[in-house]
């Protein structure tokens, strides 16, 4: 198996040598392009791990800015359920999936890529909001040991997917072993409902879904491997079923449930950003709604009303905001609920609050039938 | 909680399973017409109706094949008649409204022989040998070590005590919730949620309820070898560890006027209690209770058992007993 890797391994060092050669003559000629950017102000933002969020301000007044970020791959073994399944994760900022960065449009990201030499392979990030350059993966490709800072400007408002697509096969094998994540490009003025006017969120939750495809050994059992290179060729098969093991939120199986459960409270105002940057995914509040939804999570769009499900494509985000009116258990499911209960992709909200017994009500409690 | 369809196939599956022991039936009552009416009727929803009289040939024989007693046969623990504090299982509503049951006392009145500890993956292999059970569904790496047999239902539990009660002609079946509760003493967990919420929000009982399960998730892992757990004062291992254990109660709702009487209790069998950290109801055929599986809740980690021995009694009065209730479930107008 490793030695298959290897050969597999050796063209693809060669050919992105050369890539790296390309773009580097390219972004030689670049910064004469480039606006004279240091007037701006600079903020460094430390980013936390989903589900929640960085301080933000949701509209703003400041002129645009760089926003700084940090991001240090990690590749490391993740249990992804209750049996102990195991993953070689690969990783940004050590999290399934990597954290929601949040700017606002017109502020530029410069975002520095760490890939430690403890780590085994090549890396790279592709911004879906960004422009050019495969989303900046030709520019930052970091083998283990380099680091290297890219900066976009963020000109469309809206959630988006970033991941890691170092070429070839590794792109969906980087991406379905975690490496991916999202970030949220406020419009400056913060956003608006389907008429125009302004509307805020008490708090963000960030649902990164994962598809995972954990090859079985001859008896059956999840196999376990020592390094990412170690379990290609077995998770590869599994991935070309296009069917995947587990479908997990937030990196594991159960991860936002229990003492890991979502809060809220009855009057709160929440924002679900969901992200899903491989395959589709079509999230639902069981005993509740999207008040508005950004489907395609595009912010200049008019958000759709009233929802009961929304879809997310493979490799988007979208955003849901809802107001909670009823205390009590909820559960934030993908609707194909197959992946729900058996793959693993729910999780839970526990809302505190008074009862409406207006919106509903139980007339009679469970009764022999006369 | 979800609830599930009659054991039909469960009741048919017993009835062919032991054709030697049926014809012996038909040759000790000849004439009698109640076995060939009764395999007949196993293809329909009448012998699921049954009211609790499981055919089990074993049980009307007794020691018709006591061929592996020494082997097979579990080392169990006496518990002592005893008189505890007991919570009744199922789902109470008082006035209309979910409460928690009231705890009233609970009595062992017979000394209780159960099995030390949970039956083990290699006792339960066995019965897969034999052709008696059918393979559980083993979701993590094998290991050498001793674990309890998990990933079983409770329909698998009562093919292995069937299957264990043919092999050692001792009569093996699942406790009963008191039983199960009896025999854990300290380990018992009393599952009352305390929080009687008010007419106006139940919504609190529910986030009390699923904190209280959430806690018990403390126990999520694979299984641990037999022992891990430590032992509970009459010697039982791994009791409220996290292999939660079938018993062979039904689910039940009673309602309750706001005064306390008791106006209606409904069983229904298609769900039985199973214990452990907390106690809860799945239905008899699912082996592996997910989270959010049947309702938005944390489920047990694992699913295992352990049986206890029935002190037997003669074979006449197993036939009789028997015998009058096939008849009476058939023959209404006998």
């Amino acid at each position: 198996m490793n030695k298959q890797f290897l050969i597999f391994r050796r063209p693809r060092l060669a050919k992105v040598f050369a890539a790296a050669a390309i773009t580097a003559a390219f972004s030689g000629a670049m910064p004469g392009l480039a606006q004279d950017l240091s007037q701006l102000e600079r903020v460094s933002v430390d980013l936390v791990a989903p589900p929640f969020v960085h301080a933000h301000e949701q509209a703003t007044s400041a002129e645009p800015r760089i926003v700084e970020f940090e991001l240090v791959i990690e590749e490391k073994k993740l249990v992804i359920d209750d049996y102990g399944t195991t993953v070689q994760a690969m990783t940004f900022g050590g999290s399934v999936p990597g954290p929601l960065m949040v700017v606002h449009e017109g502020d530029y990201v410069e975002l520095t890529l760490i890939n430690p030499e403890t780590n085994t392979l090549l890396h790279n990030i592709d911004f879906h909001a960004a422009t050019g350059a495969l989303g900046g993966g030709a520019l930052t490709e970091v083998a283990p040991g380099e680091q290297v800072v890219l900066r976009f400007k963020a000109t469309r408002a809206g959630v988006f997917v970033y991941h890691c697509a170092p070429g070839g096969p590794m792109i969906p094998w980087h991406v379905v072993s975690g490496m991916n994540g999202a970030i949220m490009v406020l419009p400056r003025e913060g956003l608006s409902d389907q008429s125009g006017n302004p509307v805020t969120y008490d708090k963000v939750y960030y649902i990164g879904e994962q598809d995972f495809y954990i090859p079985k050994d001859e008896n059956g059992d999840y196999m376990e491997f020592d390094s990412p290179g170690e379990g290609y060729a077995d998770m590869l098969d599994v991935m070309l079923t296009l069917t995947p093991t587990h479908e997990v939120f937030n990196g594991a199986v159960g991860a936002l449930t229990g003492d890991n459960a979502l809060t809220a409270e009855v009057g709160e105002t929440v924002l679900f950003v969901h992200s899903q940057a491989n395959r589709d995914t079509r999230p639902h509040l069981i005993g509740g709604h999207g008040d508005l939804v950004w489907e395609t999570g595009k912010f200049h769009n008019v958000p759709e009303v009233d929802l009961e499900t929304w879809f997310i494509r493979g490799g988007s985000a979208g955003a849901a905001l809802y107001t909670f009116l009823q205390p009590g258990l909820y559960a934030y499911v993908n609707h194909n609920l197959i992946e729900a209960v058996e793959l693993g992709a729910t999780a839970h909200v526990t809302v505190e609050g008074e009862w409406d017994d207006d919106l509903m009500t139980q007339v009679m409690a469970p009764t022999p039938i006369e | 909680m979800c609830l599930c369809p009659p054991r039909l196939k469960k009741v048919r599956r017993a009835l062919f399973k032991e054709r030697d022991v049926s014809i012996t039936l038909k040759q000790f009552n000849a004439g009698h017409l109640a076995l060939p009416l009764l395999i007949l009727a196993g293809e329909t929803a009448l012998i699921a109706n049954l009211a609790g009289v499981e055919f089990d040939p074993t049980q009307a024989f007794g020691h018709s094949a006591p061929t592996n007693a020494a082997t097979l046969a579990p080392e169990t623990v006496t518990v002592p008649p005893r008189v505890f504090e007991y919570r009744p299982s199922g789902v109470f509503l008082v006035d209309g409204r979910e409460s928690d049951a009231a705890l009233r006392q609970g009595e062992l009145a017979q000394p209780l022989s159960i099995m030390r500890n949970q039956v083990s993956e290699a006792d339960f292999a066995a019965c897969v040998s034999a052709g008696a059970c059918e393979p559980a569904d083993i979701r993590w790496t094998a290991t050498d070590a001793d674990r309890p047999a998990t990933g079983v239902s409770h329909d698998d539990a009562s093919d292995y005590a069937e299957w264990l009660t043919a092999q050692t002609g001792q009569i093996w079946r699942l406790p009963t919730d008191l039983e199960w509760v009896a025999a854990a003493g300290t380990r018992a967990r009393d599952d009352a949620i305390g929080t009687q919420g008010d007419a106006s929000n139940g919504s609190a009982r529910w986030l009390q309820a699923y904190a209280l399960q959430s806690e018990a998730r403390a126990a999520d892992g694979p299984p641990q070898p037999t022992g891990h757990f430590g032992a509970n004062e009459f010697g039982l291992n791994d009791l409220s560890g996290n292999v939660w254990e079938w018993t062979e109660t039904c689910f039940s709702r009673t309602r309750l006027s706001a005064d306390g009487e008791t106006l209606s209790v409904l069983e229904t069998c298609g769900a039985r209690v199973v214990q452990g950290l907390h106690r809860t109801y799945i239905s008899t055929f699912i082996r592996d209770a997910k989270a959010g599986g049947c309702a938005v809740g944390a489920p047990p980690t694992h699913l295992g058992f352990r049986l206890v021995q029935e002190q037997p009694q003669g074979v006449v009065e197993r036939i009789e007993d028997w015998l009058s209730a096939a008849n009476s479930m058939l023959l209404p107008g006998h």
